[in-house]
């Protein structure tokens, strides 16, 4: 073992277990309480040898069973004795150099309480040594944290600041220490922090808050965590710990907008869906139906707990255009299809452009489809009375003007046919009398086929066309009242009732009053006629009138003959009559429907097959854009009307 | 007032369709007319400038002078003749310009011939009615204003000879 010089050389006399305890306590020690154990003499050695085992281990170098054995070697500087027996005391001074300190009993509890003392010493330096250890750790932490640190004293001043606060606050240290809030950060933002650290100060407890100061310029969110010093019951002062939070505050707010925005996203997708007035629906990929928008409830007039489970494809027309559309979208991803009729529950044709979009779920495999069905229904048919006005527009300008070059023949034609009808009256005498009857007979019935043909050449004019329809203000009661008077004669005759269910206060608007005219006594003799055929009721021609916001409207309903269904849709179509050879030309309805579609306005009917008809005009107050009033003819004075109109197609 | 022996309706045909022309005066003269007939607007202005009528019966459509023109033409010259518009084209226009020049009537060809005969009887008597009447107002205007009867003897008798001419 390494001995030191200044190491203090002891030597060791006991016997048994005692000695053995001691030499064990003292070898780890050693060093420690400065020892260099040169003997150990075991005067009543145990039978287990273990005390000389130990001091073999240690590497005692005189080891022995007698007092005679320390001679060996050099005299120590301590001899210290385990047994109580004056008698060997005195033996073992008689061997020791004289001045020899002896330790021993009853001076041995000394010894123990020198070993406890260095042990005890020995903590002291190590706790010591830690805690200087974590002071320079924590001031290392305190330094290079990302957290702004600072000190101020029980006055408020910055006593302390790390490196991050004064990177934090953008000042140097010289500036901030000695000096309070106000004078270094101004306003709103010094106010707020000095009024916390006085409650802190006050409170004697640790405070949280959170606020922005006012640091270069710019207005900084932090979070502050005061904690106040407190020594020997005295407040000395506080610890700040400040974090920027901007960037957090910042993300923060990001994500709580990003939330509204999906959030708001998310719900307006949904009252899209739900509202749209486009029928939506949802199948499984076998076509059965999930969900069922409220676009679809009111198009089809199903609800979608009438729906839901059942099969798409009877909600078409055609169930297997439903079908073809599933197989496609499953294998393609999308399809769409035009102008699909669908059912809806009362029976009403519904038409849809449909497009079908399949949906996968995570694993791949067909979800759901996705069926979007615009409404077309309305657009379809405006389309058809766009095709069917330009159709008769078309067919109007050639046959008006081929009605021109027959009027001319026609007049003169009728004209020689009256003036042999007048020779033959007026040469009775020179004729017998079969002849005469033949040949008068023979004129009436010329006279008669060129009023047919008249009526047809007058009627064909009315599609001619002018460049702008003459618009002028209307008073609507009163043109229909000009309407029954010009159709006064045939009304009469024909023993009609007419109710006249006038609205007093419809407004006055702008229309071609001419062609109303023609509009309204073609649907007035089209209702005579109807009621002709059902001879045995008294017929009833019932008008009303009535308006809207934007519109006014003409019931025309007669208690006649009706319309069947199947004759609905071509009741306006070009040279469609139902009336016997000779008495319909086919060009009445179809002439309105022109007039009224190059109004603006619209007509629609209802009839119940054996009992009435019904049709309706709608006018728009305001006339559309291209048809202009023109002034040269916006005051011509009243002449009357004698007769029958010539315009009126009659 | 009709048509009779003393006071024959005055009537003008202008058509290009000499055919209907023919036998339209054919058969009004028939029935107690004084009828001229021009083949052309510019002959009916020539004739209306030497001999005075009641009532014209003016095709709408012609080649040179259309109707419009025509019953422009033949007002200036006799402001008191009657118009009646024939034609076999049914544009609104013309017919709201025949409205605005104050036509008596617009016909569309072919016509029934009673219809057409007695719209002439009544725009004959249209016209006299409203002759008469105008001649009325002058005699009574003239009554009032001057103050020297012999002024209005030889006033009344001009008037007279004026209307009387007609």
């Amino acid at each position: 073992m390494n001995t030191n010089r200044t190491d203090i050389s002891t030597a060791l006399i006991g016997s048994g277990p005692e000695l053995c305890n001691l030499l064990a306590a003292l070898s780890t020690r050693s060093k420690l309480l400065h020892l260099n154990i040169i003997a150990c003499i075991d005067l009543g050695p145990s039978p287990d040898g273990r005390t000389k085992e130990l001091a073999g281990q240690i590497g005692i170098p005189i080891v022995g069973t007698h007092l005679e054995d320390l001679r060996r070697g050099p005299g120590p500087d301590l001899a210290v004795l385990t047994i109580a027996s004056d008698d060997v005391a005195a033996a073992l001074r008689g061997i020791l150099p004289p001045g020899t300190p002896l330790l021993a009993s009853p001076h041995l509890p000394l010894l123990q309480g020198v070993i406890r003392l260095v042990e005890e010493n020995r903590a002291l330096r190590m706790d010591s040594f830690r805690l200087k250890e974590t002071r320079l750790r924590l001031n290392q932490f305190v330094e290079t944290a990302s957290l702004a640190i600072y000190i101020k004293d029980a006055d408020l001043r910055f006593k302390k600041v790390n490196r991050h606060a004064l990177r934090l606050l953008g000042v140097r240290e010289e500036d901030l220490i000695g000096r309070r809030n106000f004078t270094v950060f101004g306003g709103s933002g010094a106010r707020w922090l000095h009024r916390i650290e006085q409650e802190t100060l006050k409170m004697r407890r640790t405070l949280h808050a959170t606020g922005s100061l006012p640091i270069r310029g710019a207005e900084v969110h932090v979070k502050v965590t005061l904690f106040p010093i407190i020594e020997n019951g005295l407040v000395e002062g506080l610890y700040g710990l400040v974090e920027d939070m901007t960037q957090l505050f910042e993300s923060e707010q990001k994500r709580r907008q990003a939330d509204v925005q999906l959030n708001e996203t998310q719900k307006y997708l949904r009252e899209v869906l739900e509202n749209s007035r486009d029928i939506i629906f949802l199948t499984d990929p076998q076509g059965h139906i999930l969900s069922f928008n409220s676009g679809a409830e009111n198009s089809l007039g199903f609800s979608g707990g009438e729906v839901e489970g059942s099969a798409a494809h009877n909600l078409l027309v055609q169930t297997e255009v439903f079908s073809e559309m599933l197989q496609t979208a499953l294998k393609d991803g999308h399809t769409t299809r035009y102008e699909v009729p669908f059912r809806s529950k009362d029976g009403h044709p519904v038409v849809c452009d449909v497009s079908m979009t399949l949906i996968e779920g995570p694993d791949g495999k067909p979800l759901e489809m996705v069926c979007l069905c615009r409404d077309i229904t309305t657009r379809l048919r405006l389309k058809n009375d766009l095709i069917r006005a330009e159709r008769l527009a078309a067919v109007g300008q050639m046959a008006a003007g081929v009605a021109h070059e027959i009027n001319n023949p026609l007049a003169v034609i009728d004209t020689i046919a009256g003036m042999v009808e007048e020779t033959i009256e007026d040469e009775m005498g020179r004729l017998d009398a079969p002849s005469r009857e033949l040949l008068l007979n023979a004129m009436h019935r010329l006279h008669a086929q060129v009023q047919r043909v008249t009526t047809i050449t007058h009627s064909l004019l009315g599609f001619v066309r002018k460049a702008d329809p003459g618009i002028r203000e209307i008073d609507l009661n009163d043109l229909l009242e000009e309407c029954l008077y010009v159709m006064g004669v045939e009304i009469r005759r024909s023993g009609t009732r007419v109710v006249r269910l006038f609205e007093p206060k419809i407004p006055r608007f702008s229309s071609d009053p001419m062609l109303l005219e023609q509009v309204f006594v073609n649907l007035i003799k089209n209702a005579l006629d109807a009621m002709a055929e059902v001879p045995d009721r008294e017929s009833v021609l019932e008008i009303t009138t009535n308006f809207s916001a934007n519109s006014v409207t003409v019931r025309i309903q007669d208690n006649g003959i009706g319309i069947k269904s199947e004759d609905r849709d071509k009741i306006f179509n070009l040279f469609h009559t139902t009336k016997p050879a000779g008495y319909g030309t086919g060009l009445g309805l179809a002439i309105v429907h022109d007039i009224l579609y190059r109004l603006g306005g619209s007509i629609r009917l209802a009839s119940e097959p054996g009992q009435w008809t019904r049709f309706v005009v709608e006018l728009p107050l305001q006339p559309p854009a291209p048809l202009r009033p023109d002034p040269s003819i916006s005051n011509i004075p009243g002449r009357g009307r004698p007769g029958k109109d010539p315009f009126s197609g009659q | 007032m009709t048509a009779d022996q003393e006071h024959p309706i005055r009537l003008l045909i202008v058509d290009d369709e000499e055919d209907l022309v023919t036998f339209l005066a054919h058969r009004f003269r028939k029935r107690g007319m004084e009828v001229a007939t021009a083949l052309a607007g510019e002959d009916a202005v020539e004739l209306a400038g030497r001999q005075t009528f009641d009532v014209a019966l003016v095709d709408l459509k012609m080649p040179g002078m259309d109707g419009i023109q025509v019953m422009e033409k033949l007002r200036e010259l006799q402001p008191f003749i009657e118009i009646i518009m024939l034609t076999g084209h049914g544009s609104h226009d013309s017919a709201w310009e025949a409205g605005r020049l104050q036509a008596f009537r617009y016909l569309l060809k072919p016509y029934d011939f009673e219809e057409l005969f007695d719209l002439i009887t009544a725009a004959t008597e249209h016209r006299r009615r409203h002759m008469q009447e105008e001649f009325d107002t002058r005699l009574s205007d003239l009554m009032s204003s001057t103050t020297s009867p012999r002024d209005i003897i030889e006033e009344s008798e001009k008037l007279r000879r004026e209307y009387e001419q007609d």
